[in-house]
């Protein structure tokens, strides 16, 4: 009996050392891969994709994964050994396409904030802007992230707008110091000018801001044309010569329903000067896609108006406006590309047929730079 | 709250309609011209009605008792138009032909802007009460006053275009209308 005994306490631990071998050459199999050279000098960052403060981009969520594998990183065994390397994308921002003029028309209070200015420029894209230039704070903005020389000046046609337009009054620049162009909003529907009025602020313009461009809008064909042609008609119909036509450099429209192209359209048909529009955030968003497409099929300049009175929505309809614009053609998408290395985590018995049959957990990410998708 | 009050009125008014040994049912039409008083940044304005027009469905269950349902439109201006559908009762006033109708429209207005002023595209809801006169088996008149809680339906831009531009919504303190109806039998 006690023969017995001692035979199987010596094959327990036969078995029991051999086990231990096996377990112990595994375990030195199992080692970490080589790293290419060029992740030799990584730089691992902390987890980006966080939120921004106040601006939100919900439609792009922007962490992506190329699931084909790195090409010389590790191979078959390293992942029958648990490591891969997968290439990954986070959305970084918009930027204008090289020509083109991408702009907008922030909120007042936009305006005036820092932040959001350098946010709308930096990271929606927006490489033009229109602003109030009676005020140093919303002058310098515009001139810190977008240049006097993207700026559009919004001024009144009346006197206050002649005296900022000649002598920057009031707005910290020298008085030689000029806007890219001046812009009156609605003469006819807001302002209440006369062809003559309008015609008189427009050579006024053009006489002390002689390299800026000048443009005006307003909401249909007929207050527009009234201006720019030789023929005014009132709202009964009737007609009468136009004595003071306006020849601005540019016009736009300003108003918005859901017609846009119609409307568009007759203004484009009127006149050659029709090479920006407005496009409201709010009103038109649900058809930026649209109205985006015929601007870039017509060469007319998009340029966002975000002075609505929603300001809940008033984030994801910039964000929307933008996704928009660049699936049409006028933005380039950023993205931050990341060469992530994944270790496998085995919660079972691991099968080298099936070396993908892990869970993977992140074990380092190196950042490579800044690609366009 | 208040848009439950309207289905209620307006299942009401067709469970009536269904249960009860009606007398009579009426098809019609009722041309309501009038007036909207409204503010705007402290200051009061009155804007002609001109085009309001809308179809009346009156379920008769007894002499002095009507029900009343009204989809049509109205285009005011810009700021101020689209599609209404109104829940009204209408009593006769003794033995008299004057009538006493009170009842709920809600008007769905268009969403519309351009730069400097704009309306909000949004159902409001009105009480209305009013008196009327029923000429002839055919023809009434009445005259309407028109009332909501949920008062702004537009908007301007208030700037100097240099250093401000703020928002001030447009209120409408309330509708007076007259209203005139040709109706016809058709039960």
């Amino acid at each position: 009996m006690k023969g017995v005994s001692s035979k199987l306490i010596r094959v327990f631990s036969y078995f029991l050392f051999s086990f231990l071998v096996i377990l112990i050459f595994s375990f030195c199999a199992e080692k970490k891969p080589t790293e290419p050279n060029e992740l030799q000098t990584k730089t691992t960052l902390s987890k980006p994709g966080g939120v921004r403060p106040d601006l939100n981009l919900s439609t792009d969520s922007t962490k992506t994964k190329d699931k084909s594998k790195k090409k010389g990183g590790p191979g078959m065994e390293s992942l029958e050994t648990g490591w891969k390397y997968e290439t990954e994308y986070v959305f970084d921002h918009y930027s204008a396409k090289a020509g083109i003029e991408f702009g907008i028309l922030p909120m007042a209070s936009q305006q005036y904030d820092a932040v959001v200015m350098e946010e709308l420029h930096s990271y929606w894209g927006f490489n033009y802007v229109a602003i109030m230039i009676g005020n140093s704070t919303t002058v310098s903005n515009a001139q810190n992230y977008f240049g006097i020389d993207h700026t559009m000046a919004v001024t009144e046609a009346n006197d206050a707008g002649r005296n900022v337009i000649q002598y920057n009054t009031n707005n910290g620049l020298p008085t030689t110091t000029f806007f890219w162009a001046y812009y009156t909003d609605e003469p006819a529907t807001a302002q209440s000018l006369t062809s003559y009025a309008l015609d008189s602020f427009e050579n006024f313009v053009h006489s002390v801001r002689p390299n800026s461009l000048f443009g005006f809008g307003d909401v249909t064909r007929q207050e527009i044309g009234n201006y720019i042609t030789n023929t005014i008609t009132n709202s009964n119909g009737q007609t009468y010569p136009n004595l003071y036509p306006v020849n601005p450099d540019y016009v736009m429209c300003t108003k918005y329903d859901g017609d846009n192209i119609p409307r568009w359209d007759l203004i484009k048909n009127l006149t050659t000067k029709f090479t920006r529009t407005w496009i409201n955030n709010e009103i038109d968003k649900g058809e930026f896609s649209n109205l985006l497409i015929n601007l870039r099929d017509n060469g007319i300049k998009p340029w966002l108006f975000v002075e609505t009175n929603n300001a809940q929505n008033r984030v994801q309809y910039i964000s929307d406006y933008c996704y928009t614009a660049w699936q049409v053609g006028f933005l380039d998408r950023y993205f931050k590309q990341y060469l992530v290395l994944y270790h496998c985590i085995l919660n079972h018995v691991h099968d080298p047929n099936s070396p993908g049959n892990c869970i993977w957990e992140e074990y380092d990410r190196t950042y490579q730079g800044i690609v366009i998708r | 709250m208040n848009k439950n009050i309207f289905l209620i009125v307006l299942l009401l008014s067709m469970l009536i309609n269904l249960t009860s040994k009606s007398q009579s049912l009426k098809i019609g039409l009722r041309y309501e011209p009038g007036i909207l008083l409204t503010e705007q940044n402290s200051s009061t304005e009155i804007v002609p009605v001109l085009f309001c027009l809308s179809a009346n469905f009156i379920v008769q269950p007894n002499t002095w008792l009507n029900f009343l349902v009204r989809p049509g439109i109205l285009f005011v201006d810009e700021q101020y138009s689209g599609f209404e559908i109104g829940a009204f009762v209408r009593l006769m006033l003794f033995s008299t032909k004057f009538y006493l109708i009170t009842g709920i429209n809600n008007h769905s207005n268009r969403e519309y802007a351009h730069n400097r002023s704009g309306s909000y595209g949004k159902e409001m809801l009105f009480k209305s009460i009013g008196l009327g006169y029923q000429a002839d088996s055919k023809f009434g008149v009445d005259i309407c006053y028109y009332w909501t809680s949920d008062k702004e339906y537009a908007y301007a831009l208030l700037t100097d275009g240099l250093t401000y531009s703020r928002i001030v919504n447009r209120q409408m303190n309330g509708i007076l209308k007259l209203g005139l109806n040709l109706s016809w039998d058709i039960l």
